[in-house]
């Protein structure tokens, strides 16, 4: 569909001008058509009016004279006096009757002559002296005369055109002439000349009329024209009373006629004007507009065409010279400087155009030294990836990339390898649908708040080594770790990385451990019960022994204690080390424990004669705590506090919670020997003995401390000390509780 | 009923001879009977001759472990009450607990249990 803003502006421009002229020409022909109806129709009511008019005029004039005449037929002193003339044709007579008749004439100079004829025509009587003795029997006047009153035109459209109202004349009631009055024609002249004043081509005609309805001009025509033009516009136009015509007169001019008949029958009324005077108003004006609109069109061609030069041309100039750029030619024609519109454009155009080519220029080099760059770069980067791949391929777990949503996006070989999956079918899966994981209590763990992977996603948490039942594909069930990180991308979790770690062979291992150790307590702890009972036996009797025999049993006992606590110890640390620790919390009351431990060491105690204060400033009365690992680790604080108090040493023991309100702390103070500042760094070490320790006889394993901090550790808990050497030490226990 | 004029009779299940010797001497200080038969088997058979007021048990014995000495011998009303008393090596806490639910068992670990407190564990049992 072709729009109108998609022409050529120039041709817009034209189609608006033409518009502009046209609609207003045609709006304003029609107002023309309509004014031309409507002249018409004023000429022909005008003409209509003005015959009517002058007709009545005229019949006044008419109307007037034949009462003249009847007046005069009827003046018994003119019929005194001219029968007296009659009688006697002398000049006695004759003056008398030209009396009369002066009186008559003096009363209105409208005759230019009284005239009567005899049956013969002959002149009897004339005021004119010069028609004596004429005869004017072949006047119409006369003929006509004898019978009838009427109006007899003579010299009809001449300068001389005279009229001649006659009738017939009686003297005692009998017939003796004609009388006939020569009308002063001015009248009727000055009548017209008064009408034609008023217009320039109008014109009134008095014309005879015969019978054939075609008329005879009785005054000469306003315009000169020859005769037999006259005449034949005469005969083709049909005279009637109230008649309205459009017609080519004699002069061959377009006229508006109308035509009346006067009263006197035989004599009528032309009114006419030239169609142009008539149309010249509307003429003038249609010549007016005409012309205003056709400076118009003038001076919208002229502006069309100054705007095309200032705004078209150069804009298809410029047009065509980004055509020449783009082609790589330098050469194109800009438009002229200027400081319009589009002089400011083509500036800016040139502008532009030129820092292009500058750029251009420069471009190519820039461009091959960017590649080389790149290249290198995409090289470096291969190879990093090449490296990634192969430490990727390479670790022996299985390394599992989610996007934030825990889909699959990337699984290493391992991954491969551990779950007996491929690669394609992990990848754009989400996790927990290709790695099932349940718990130990066998039931599923789904992706949600505790799974490794939500916790790392959601939750921000890195969590590792957590231990699952995992399913390899084909159903195969085997012990998995997972280690769950997220991956932070500017401050959002973008995913996660997952490493999962087939741990069967490490469960293997610790089920064979466990396996060992179990027959290893065994076989160890059967030669040491007996030991250790063949000992208690001895020292039952010792008092058969000698002294020095009473002291060797002693400490084969002491001794014999010793290897079961090394071996209680080294049983204890291999189990929780293998990992056999099973975290199992139950309801156990703190003050009832601690109260229970004390009385293992009672013994000791007693001998060393140690007072033990208890206070309780906690309010947990009872808590929800693995039993075996808080009473190891409180059995252990207690035990190093006991062995290391010198005699009559003071324990005291003390419970409170931590400012949280969420931990138990275990105080446990002793007076004893202390631990020397350059050792207390070293005090949880495995097997570590303080200086003091050794040298002072105390027996230990080097263990305690050690198993004590793994263990609180293992349940979120914390071991810490201060202590001066020959001051006594303080421990803390804080054990988080759940009550 | 206590019987008083007759001994109590307390069967030994001990492969350690070393040990049986010390049950043995000490039991029979503390005035009972007593035998010693080195397996689970061989203390079915025993029980049968005579049934004893308390019987000591290993966990771990050639044949048959503890437990299941312990089931076997439940079967027959006839020994339901007898008192079992475990001395073992071993330590596990799950052991412990198992046989504490079990009717008229305990457990001791010897080498946390003096010889002396044995023998009064056991005459609170039988006495």
């Amino acid at each position: 569909m072709l729009k109108f803003s998609d022409i050529k502006i120039t041709k817009q421009l034209m189609v608006f001008l033409v518009f502009f002229i046209a609609v207003p020409l045609l709006g304003l022909s029609i107002f023309f058509y309509f004014q031309t109806v409507k002249i018409i129709n004023d000429t022909k009511n005008n003409l209509s009016y003005s015959a009517t008019v002058q007709k009545s005029r005229f019949d006044n004039i008419l109307r007037d004279y034949n009462n003249r005449f009847a007046t005069i037929k009827n003046d018994t002193v003119f019929e005194e006096a001219f029968g007296y003339f009659l009688s006697l044709p002398n000049e006695e007579n004759r003056l008398k009757v030209e009396a009369v008749v002066d009186k008559q004439r003096l009363a209105d100079n409208s005759f230019l002559d009284f005239l009567i004829l005899d049956q013969n025509g002959a002149v009897i009587f004339s005021s004119d002296k010069e028609n004596a003795g004429q005869n004017y029997a072949s006047e119409a006047f006369f003929t006509a005369g004898q019978t009838a009153r009427g109006w007899h035109a003579q010299n009809l459209g001449t300068k001389e055109v005279s009229a001649y109202l006659s009738g017939p004349y009686t003297v005692n009631n009998q017939f003796s002439g004609v009388l006939a009055l020569k009308i002063n024609f001015e009248l009727f002249l000055s009548l017209r000349e008064n009408y034609q004043t008023l217009t320039k081509t109008g014109e009134i005609q008095l014309v005879e009329v015969n019978s054939k309805n075609e008329w005879l001009s009785i005054m000469p025509s306003r315009f000169t024209a020859s005769q037999s033009a006259i005449d034949q516009f005469n005969r083709q136009t049909p005279i009637s009373d109230n008649n309205f015509l459009e017609i080519s007169d004699y002069r061959g001019r377009e006229v508006f006629l109308a035509t009346c008949l006067l009263t006197e029958k035989n004599w009528g009324l032309v009114v006419k004007v030239n169609k142009n005077e008539v149309f010249l108003p509307l003429l003038l004006l249609a010549r007016s507009i005409i012309l205003i609109f056709s400076f118009l069109l003038a001076f919208g061609l002229i502006l069309i065409f100054y705007f095309y030069l200032n705004v078209t041309r150069p804009l298809v100039q410029l047009a065509l010279a980004a055509k020449s750029i783009e082609k790589g030619n330098g050469n194109y024609h800009m438009p002229a400087e200027s400081k319009n519109e589009i002089g400011v454009l083509a500036k800016a155009f040139k502008k532009m155009t030129d820092n292009l080519l500058n750029s251009n220029s420069g471009l190519e080099e820039k461009v091959y030294e960017r590649t080389l760059a790149l290249n290198k770069r995409i090289a470096q980067i291969n190879h990093e990836k090449a490296k990634d791949d192969a430490l990727l391929s390479n670790i022996g777990e299985g390394l599992i990339v989610t996007d934030k949503k825990g889909i699959i996006t990337l699984v290493n070989p391992a991954t491969v390898s551990v779950f007996k999956q491929k690669k394609e079918a992990m990848i754009g899966k989400v996790f927990s649908k290709i790695v099932f994981l349940k718990n130990s209590a066998g039931r599923s763990v789904p992706l949600a708040k505790n799974h490794p992977v939500f916790d790392a996603l959601v939750g921000a948490k890195k969590t590792a080594g957590i231990e699952f039942v995992s399913e390899r594909f084909g159903g195969e069930i085997f012990p998995v770790a997972l280690t769950a990180t997220p991956i932070v991308l500017s401050g959002r979790i973008i995913g996660s990385v997952v490493i999962v770690r087939d741990i069967t062979k490490e469960k293997e291992v610790d089920r064979m451990k466990s396996e060992f150790i179990s027959i290893a307590s065994h076989q160890l702890r059967g030669p040491i019960a007996s030991i250790k009972w063949y000992g208690e036996l001895l020292e039952k009797q010792k008092n058969v022994f000698k002294k020095e025999s009473q002291v060797f049993i002693e400490r084969i006992n002491i001794s014999t204690q010793h290897l079961i606590s090394l071996v209680d110890d080294f049983l204890n640390v291999s189990r929780i080390e293998s990992g056999g620790l099973k975290i199992e919390p139950e309801i156990i009351e703190p003050l009832v424990l601690i109260k229970n431990i004390i009385e293992v060491y009672r013994p000791e105690i007693e001998v060393k004669k140690i007072t033990v204060k208890i206070k309780n400033e906690s309010r947990f009365g009872k808590i929800l705590i693995d039993p075996e690992i808080i009473r190891e680790v409180y059995a252990n604080l207690v035990a190093n506090a006991v062995k290391y108090s010198k005699k009559h040493g003071e324990i005291l023991i003390r419970f409170f919670d931590d400012q949280a309100n969420k931990s138990l702390v275990l105080e446990v103070k002793d007076d004893g020997v202390g631990i020397a500042k350059e050792e207390q760094e070293k005090i949880f070490v495995k097997f570590f003995r303080a200086r003091n320790a050794l040298e002072g006889g105390y027996k230990g394993t080097g263990l305690g401390l050690y198993t004590a901090q793994m263990l609180a550790g293992k349940i979120s808990g914390k071991i810490w000390f201060a202590s001066e050497k020959e001051k006594g030490s303080t421990f803390w226990v804080k054990l988080p509780v759940k009550t | 009923m206590t019987d008083t004029t007759e001994k109590k009779f307390i069967l030994i299940v001990e492969d350690d001879n070393f040990l049986s010797d010390i049950y043995q001497n000490q039991l029979q200080q503390a005035g009972f009977e007593t035998r010693v038969v080195i397996d689970g088997q061989a203390a079915l058979v025993a029980v049968k001759e005579k049934i004893p007021n308390l019987i000591t048990l290993d966990m771990i014995m050639p044949g048959m472990n503890g437990f299941d000495f312990f089931e076997t011998l439940r079967q027959d009303k006839k020994y339901e009450d007898i008192p079992v008393m475990i001395l073992t090596n071993l330590g596990q806490e799950n052991d412990k607990k198992r046989c504490l639910e079990l009717k008229k068992c305990s457990y001791f670990v010897k080498t946390e249990i003096s010889i002396d407190d044995v023998i009064s564990k056991i005459k609170e049992q039988v006495l």
